[in-house]
């Protein structure tokens, strides 16, 4: 289906096709976003964002938002995103003053004031808490987006503890690093499901449910591909540099320019050829969630391909590099494009049955994300 | 009164079915007309909620829910009874003065990370209690230790020491001095807060037996110590440092822009030390008696010794931490003023010289 016929089917001519019923009942989605809008957005926020001393960025990522989410219509209808810079900003100075300065503050005072051992007493549970606190920032940064996100007039919204995943996400952590990264996938379904299975489409409950299609993703196989290709690829690099004799003088002065140099620019292939290995993996737990979520008589599906994922990261890649980081939004909109136009919805849902959200909106609630640098455009 | 209408499709934020209605816009708003549905919203109460190449998505702001959508092509009718309405115009003058409002609190947190906290640093380390940074000074120094392990042989060091405490005393720096010989390869030496001095063991090496070259590196360092050197620059780092990387978030490319921008601020104020530290060398040299073209024999004891990648002769002078070094050489020479004997014996010296040789 071209754009075109998609701009019939939602405008219909005078007013014929202005029915209110849902005019495209397959519950098609289909992201309309064009390259240039979203590389506009992201050029003027890469240059606001040096004359405001980078300020502006709360209220670029709203433009960015509100225009990937109009673009993005289901049934026919678009999402709409309904957040505001300025609540992104307040939220950020909310989250700096009641965690950030008091954590600096902290770390600083124990650097000065105390010796090396009751310093690393202090240090070290800091640490560990501020691993806690960012799984409480994703939680809060994802309620703050479902809760301004609407469809058709109603709200998302997510409900559950956002401490409760802060812990589960640092436990999930822990146990990713007893295991060499093995349980990493069983720890993004499980961190997934918690999420999802707490999200709402006004009155109605999502379910992240392990369906037949869900399960029938190869999800660990994939994984070992992930998990050997990217632990060769990454042996063969030091391999190679390190016959190369760039590792050699390291431990006895600094290197110099050029070795560095030769460092940085070997760790573009790397991430290339790690990014292709994992790329595979990516397409099946993208898929493995998506056919794992309902809503009311409403179930998901996905054909995102490999092949999808390893094109968009080259191309995304070039995109980047070329227009020296001012295209990094162009190239999430790209990846979301994707993900959205290979989803499929099937059944149906009784849109006259979906009564408003009667969860309360947060005020904010990505501060703490930004504050670690966690947030994410979209 | 002039009446537009137009089909609309209208949600009303009650539940996510939608409604066919008829939009009748007049100079007083719209009126929502549909099978069940009958609404008004005042013109004053109007908003744009969004709007693209094919449809503008109208609200009200006594019913944040509710979304009127009528096609972007019924924009010119629309016109005809209130001109104006929905034009981008206000969006375009609310967005000139959120950049002019945000301009000028960038301008006013950079002043007062590039003005303001380098000012305050000076007054705030004078105002710092010395016990406390003396305190400061020795838990920097123990977490310096943890990488750079003291050479042994204290007894060995006793002479240099007793040097050092003298030319301190004759220098009037106001810290007891706590002198340490550490084992690094690296010819280096600094001062941390409270009187705190570190030497390494290559600096030792590198000016051999030219133990007054050692003495006015030592010199530079105590004039550090007197001008609590280290404490403002701690306080600046506090105060522009942690602010900026804070505001800034520290990522992507504008992000790093402004971040280097702050660094090349900091070293603006470390050369200014710099130098300063270096008049309080000479200072300090003539009045121990000795002569203060020996920081120049120093720094070209330092600059041969060091590999060309590791001095900073190639950076242009606003990216080093240091001034040019070669300048400084050159100051120190015009300097130059006859001195007493080195203070101490060749067979002391020699004995300092084997103090990191030890296991």
């Amino acid at each position: 289906m071209t754009n075109n016929e998609i701009q019939e089917g939602a405008l219909g001519g005078a007013s014929a096709g202005l029915a209110g019923a849902p005019r495209d009942a397959s519950l098609r989605v289909v992201n309309a976003s064009e390259i240039g809008a979203m590389l506009w957005i992201g050029l003027y926020t890469f240059l606001l964002n040096i004359v405001t001393l980078t300020i502006f960025r709360f209220w670029g990522r709203t433009h960015f938002r509100r225009r990937l989410w109009a673009d993005t219509r289901i049934g026919g209808e678009p999402l709409e995103y309904t957040g505001r810079g300025l609540e992104l900003f307040i939220g950020f100075i909310i989250a700096i003053f009641a965690l950030m300065v008091p954590t600096i503050a902290a770390v600083f005072g124990a650097q000065l004031l105390l010796g090396p051992q009751a310093m690393v007493a202090v240090i070290i549970p800091i640490y560990l808490m501020l691993f806690v606190i960012m799984g409480v920032a994703i939680f809060l940064a994802r309620r703050y987006h479902l809760s301004r996100t609407t469809y058709r007039g109603i709200r998302f919204a997510q409900t559950g503890s956002a401490w409760g995943y802060g812990f589960a996400a640092f436990g999930y952590g822990v146990l990713t690093i007893l295991t060499l990264g093995w349980f990493a996938p069983a720890a993004q379904i499980r961190l997934s499901r918690r999420l999802w299975s707490n999200a709402w489409y006004g009155g109605v409950r999502f379910k992240f449910e392990d369906t037949e299609a869900a399960k029938k993703e190869p999800v660990y196989l994939s994984f070992a591909l992930a998990w050997v290709g990217g632990v060769l690829a990454y042996g063969l690099w030091a391999g190679a540099l390190a016959s190369m004799g760039v590792f050699a003088s390291a431990g006895v002065a600094q290197p110099d320019v050029r070795q560095i140099g030769l460092i940085y620019l070997s760790l573009i292939p790397l991430v290339l050829v790690i990014a292709i290995f994992v790329s595979w993996h990516f397409a099946v737990i993208t898929r493995r969630i998506t056919k794992s979520l309902s809503l009311d008589g409403v179930t998901f599906s996905s054909r995102l391909s490999t092949f999808d994922i390893i094109e968009l990261t080259i191309t995304n890649m070039l995109l980047i590099v070329f227009t020296f980081g001012v295209g990094v939004m162009a190239a999430q909109m790209r990846m979301w494009k994707r993900i959205a136009n290979r989803m499929t919805l099937s059944g149906t849902i009784d849109f006259a049955a979906v009564e408003q959200s009667t969860i309360d909106a947060p005020k904010q609630g990505e501060g703490l994300a930004d504050g670690l640098d966690l947030v994410s455009n979209f | 009164m002039t009446v537009v209408t137009i089909a609309a499709r209208y949600f009303d934020g009650k539940t996510a079915a939608g409604h066919a209605v008829e939009a009748e816009f007049s100079a007083d708003g719209v009126a929502i007309r549909g099978a069940t549905i009958n609404v008004s919203w005042p013109l004053r109460d109007l908003r744009v909620a969004d709007r693209d190449g094919r449809e503008i998505r109208l609200k009200s702001v006594r019913d944040e829910a509710a979304r009127l959508v009528i096609p972007a092509s019924a924009e010119d009718q629309i016109w005809t009874v209130l001109p104006g309405l929905l034009s981008a115009e206000s969006e375009r003058r609310r967005m000139t003065a959120l950049v002019v409002a945000l301009v000028a609190g960038a301008a006013a947190v950079a002043a007062l990370v590039f003005f303001g906290a380098p000012a305050a640093s000076g007054p705030l380390a004078e105002r710092t209690p010395k016990d406390l940074e003396i305190q400061m000074g020795e838990n920097l120094a123990g977490q310096i230790n943890l990488f750079m392990k003291p050479c042994g042989n204290e007894d060995g060091l006793r002479g240099l020491t007793i040097v050092i405490d003298d030319m301190a005393l004759t220098g009037d720096v106001g810290f007891p001095i706590r002198f340490q010989l550490v084992r690094n390869s690296a010819p280096n030496a600094f001062a941390l807060p409270g009187g705190q001095v570190m030497a390494t063991s290559g600096l030792l090496e590198a000016v051999g037996d030219d133990q007054e070259a050692f003495l006015a590196v030592m010199a530079h360092e105590l004039g550090h110590v007197r001008a609590r050197d280290s404490l403002k620059a701690i306080y600046r780092n506090a105060g522009a440092g942690v602010v900026l990387d804070i505001v800034t978030g520290g990522s992507g490319a504008a992000q790093q822009a402004v971040i280097i921008a702050g660094q090349l601020n900091q070293l603006r104020h470390t050369r200014k030390q710099e130098t300063a530290a270096d008049d309080a060398a000479a200072e300090i040299l003539i009045a121990s008696n000795l002569d203060p073209a020996a920081l120049a024999r120093a720094f070209d004891a330092i600059l041969s010794a060091a590999t060309p990648e590791e001095d900073e002769r190639d950076l242009p002078d606003w990216a080093s931490s240091h001034p040019d070094t070669r300048a400084r050489i050159e100051k120190a020479k015009a300097r130059a003023k006859a001195g007493g004997p080195p203070p101490l014996s060749v067979e002391d010296w020699a004995t300092i010289k084997k103090a990191c040789s030890g296991a």
